[in-house]
């Protein structure tokens, strides 16, 4: 159910971006391998994130999502 | 109707059926798992990255950073209020008394890092992939107890009806009495029926509808910047 190859274009460049979710929540930034810009999570958005994941993560496990 | 006695199911197999029934029962019952499954991931994206406003809904956005570093180009020294000479000992210093300009001093070519802010549709990064039944192993003896035709009727090129004889088969489901569970074989009165219909199905991730693919193509997208004309 996961897609673990998850990619965005760089807004510098356009090249893909090879990102993980859950470590943009842990604050990790990917770099563009082209231009060396780095993409991360705004601290702001950190807990919206984290909460749709958890019921993801809820969903895929089968237990009750939490509201 | 099938027996169904203390939870447990008893198929009828004495009952026999177009055998085309028989096959494509299971395939429907596929496709209409997959079908449920479709609509509960659209449920989800419904839910959970979209907020509906009105009859719309409008994706859920979040904000994240860009970091680069920037080249910062030579600046040369701006002049401004000339020096003033030391004054000689013992001697006053003029100072003047309207406000003077201070010299900008040159600056060298530096990288300074800089950070962007831009929104992206939390729909693009959510990890979520089509869950759908890609492969169906189906595994059932069966067994042939009747064969008819019944007409078929066909139109060629020149409108002429061609009748013929389409072959449809009957059968049911073969089982085996003796193919129960250890406790029944020991007590033969309570035998129970069971079929050799196996079902196996592997469930596997599947690329998102070509549909979903498109929107977050087009959100994708829509975070590179553009040129004010």
């Amino acid at each position: 159910m996961r897609n673990l190859d998850q990619k965005i274009p760089c807004p510098v460049c356009n090249t893909s971006i090879l990102f993980d979710v859950n470590q943009l929540i842990m604050g990790v930034q990917f770099v563009c391998t082209n231009c060396h810009a780095s993409i991360g999570l705004a601290s702001e958005s950190k807990p919206m994130v984290e909460q749709t994941m958890q019921k993801i993560e809820d969903l895929r496990t089968g237990s009750k999502i939490k509201n | 109707m099938p027996n169904i006695e203390n939870g447990s199911f008893k198929p009828d197999f004495s009952k026999e059926l177009d055998i085309e029934s028989l096959i494509s029962a299971p395939l429907v019952a596929v496709s209409k798992a997959n079908v449920v499954m479709a609509q509960g991931q659209t449920r989800f994206f419904l839910e959970y990255c979209f907020n509906k406003v009105g009859d719309n809904y409008e994706p859920i956005m979040i904000r994240m950073a860009l970091k680069k570093a920037v080249i910062v180009p030579p600046q040369p020294e701006q002049p401004g209020q000339p020096p003033v000479n030391a004054s000689a000992p013992g001697v006053l210093p003029i100072v003047l008394a309207s406000e003077g300009k201070a010299a900008v001093p040159a600056k060298p070519e530096a990288i300074v890092g800089q950070t962007t802010y831009f929104e992206l549709p939390l729909l693009t990064i959510i990890p979520f992939n089509s869950l759908a039944v890609d492969k169906m192993n189906i595994d059932f003896d069966l067994e042939i107890t009747a064969t008819k035709s019944k007409p078929s009727t066909l139109n060629n090129e020149s409108n002429n009806n061609i009748t013929d004889e389409k072959p449809q088969l009957y059968g049911k489901i073969s089982y085996d009495p003796n193919n129960g569970n250890a406790n029944e074989s020991k007590s033969p009165s309570k035998k129970q029926l069971s079929s050799k219909l196996k079902v196996n199905i592997n469930a596997a991730t599947l690329p998102l509808p070509q549909g979903i693919l498109t929107i977050i193509d087009l959100y994708s997208k829509s975070i590179n910047p553009t040129t004010n004309t």
